[in-house]
């Protein structure tokens, strides 16, 4: 066994299912399992219980929490937009992450985005996806969607790229034409969040492509995971001094979501370091799943 | 020279025209995802196109090899195959970018990209297979045998194309240059069976 696939199973043991299967459900794309234990629910994408790592998780009684490191780093990013109106969410799972930006973004409107009907459906039915107003969920390509909001000159102050299809993300949503596509429907002060993962071999080809769309960026390489959460803006994103003053503001929501921002700013990196800017992917050269499997 | 050996050019040539038919099904997937996503739909476009024009293609090659069939003619098929796969790398990105403006739904949009990019080249490659089997029939008896032979080496290609393409090659080389090497390649072949002296079938059948 290789490497990398070690490493990344000790990593996903913590969160690999355990406890009982109660729903099954096969979609176009793949194989959706919910488990529940005594303490938690999850989605995973496997019918096999060993491999099927978890995509999303609920705490049975305390619902708020966000279990995964990558969704509180990514929900921790309203320090640094102010007061968001728009947020964009590519890759449903369980949409814990729509209930957090609306807990601490009460006023914005959220859109989700999601390529399989059957997550949409399961995440209704097991993990109490709000069907609101102030919550839209479109069944389509993150892709395509991006594109089209741009053509309809769309701004969006946060947008979270959480799309993966199994391995890892997609290879046409990992691109620089992507990125500047993302880019275009940013707000001027908005941010774009992306899960990555920090063990993959295409690391260095992500960081030389999102430096390449967006300049500078910040990362934060999860402790309790094997996550890189790359935070990257349309202009300089603020400093950690002036993120930090906004904790106080936040503070019982964070409670609530299981968010502690001293880690999340032990964490933050605000200088990443591009070994080679040459190793952009590209549409027209994007070898992402291939790379990753190594 | 052999006596064998431009009967010989026809399979390596039909394994070389097996393997760029598959190489550029692959890459259409690469092509169209930026436009119309990764999504089932768009490989049950670019699949239904590609069978749509190899079945009128097989068609089209076995009327064509009624008349007067020579080698001349068949290098023509790898030539003309080669120049209608050139304007692809040039014409994809407006044709998409029109395309999608105009058709929301990335079905049809997709089985429209696939139609007017793959569907003709695909048509003239897929002469290439019934054609080669009436240049290498000697005999009524022996029909069967060289189509099964044919079949086997063009089939064995296509397997080729699809595993070197999707493991290897899009890692090491960008979509317009494999777009180059499969022209490249069939220009080549072209040029190897308009050099070749008339197949001699007495001698090959022996």
């Amino acid at each position: 066994m290789n490497k990398w696939l070690m490493l990344l199973t000790a990593i996903l043991l913590s969160s690999v299912c355990n406890g009982k299967v109660i729903h099954k459900e096969q979609s176009l794309y793949r194989n959706i399992m919910v488990t529940e234990s005594n303490k938690k629910r999850c989605m995973g994408f496997s019918f096999r219980k060993q491999d099927s790592q978890n995509q999303s998780c609920k705490l049975v009684y305390r619902p708020d929490y966000l279990v995964f490191d990558y969704a509180k780093i990514s929900a921790a990013s309203i320090l640094a937009v102010e007061e968001p109106k728009n947020i964009l969410i590519l890759g449903l799972g369980g949409g814990s992450l729509v209930e957090a930006f609306h807990e601490l973004a009460p006023q914005a409107t959220i859109t989700s985005v999601e390529i399989d009907e059957a997550v949409i459906k399961v995440a209704k039915n097991y993990f109490d996806l709000p069907e609101a107003d102030w919550h839209k969920v479109f069944a389509v390509d993150g892709r395509i969607f991006v594109k089209r909001e741009k053509l309809k000159k769309a701004q969006y102050d946060i947008i979270i790229l959480d799309a993966f299809n199994g391995d890892y993300i997609p290879a046409h949503m990992m691109t620089v034409e992507f990125l500047r596509e993302v880019k275009s429907i940013l707000s001027p002060n908005g941010l774009a969040i992306a899960n990555t993962f920090s063990t993959s071999k295409l690391k260095k080809y992500e960081s030389a492509t999102y430096a390449k769309a967006f300049g500078k960026f910040y990362q934060f390489k999860g402790r309790h995971s094997g996550n890189r959460v790359i935070w990257a803006g349309n202009t300089d994103l603020p400093t950690p001094e002036k993120m930090k003053e906004k904790i106080p503001t936040f503070k019982v929501q964070f409670f609530k979501l299981g968010i502690d921002p001293d880690y999340i700013f032990d964490i933050l990196e605000t200088e990443v370091e591009i070994n080679d800017p040459t190793k952009i992917l590209t549409d027209d050269y994007a070898p992402v799943n291939i790379l990753n499997e190594k | 020279m052999n006596k064998k050996l431009p009967a010989l050019s026809v399979y390596f040539a039909s394994i070389v025209s097996g393997f760029v038919i598959m190489g550029v099904e692959l890459i259409a997937g690469r092509i169209l995802a930026p436009y119309f996503g990764g999504g089932i739909y768009v490989w049950g476009s670019i699949i239904t196109v590609f069978m749509l024009a190899l079945s009128i293609g097989y068609l089209l090659g076995g009327k064509w090899s009624l008349s007067d069939p020579s080698l001349k003619k068949l290098s023509m098929l790898y030539a003309a195959g080669a120049i209608l796969l050139l304007p692809l790398p040039f014409l994809g990105q407006p044709l998409m970018e029109a395309l999608f403006v105009r058709i929301e739904d990335p079905r049809y949009g997709s089985l429209l990209t696939s139609f007017i990019l793959f569907f003709p080249s695909t048509i003239v490659l897929g002469m290439i297979a019934p054609y080669a089997v009436r240049l290498l029939t000697v005999s009524t008896q022996e029909t069967g045998m060289t189509a099964g032979k044919l079949y086997f080496v063009s089939t064995l290609g296509s397997a080729l194309g699809t595993i070197m393409t999707s493991f290897y090659l899009v890692m090491v080389f960008t979509l317009p240059a494999l777009f180059g090497g499969f022209i490249g390649i069939l220009l080549v072949f072209a040029a190897v069976l308009y050099f070749m002296p008339a197949i001699d079938n007495q001698e090959t059948t022996s």
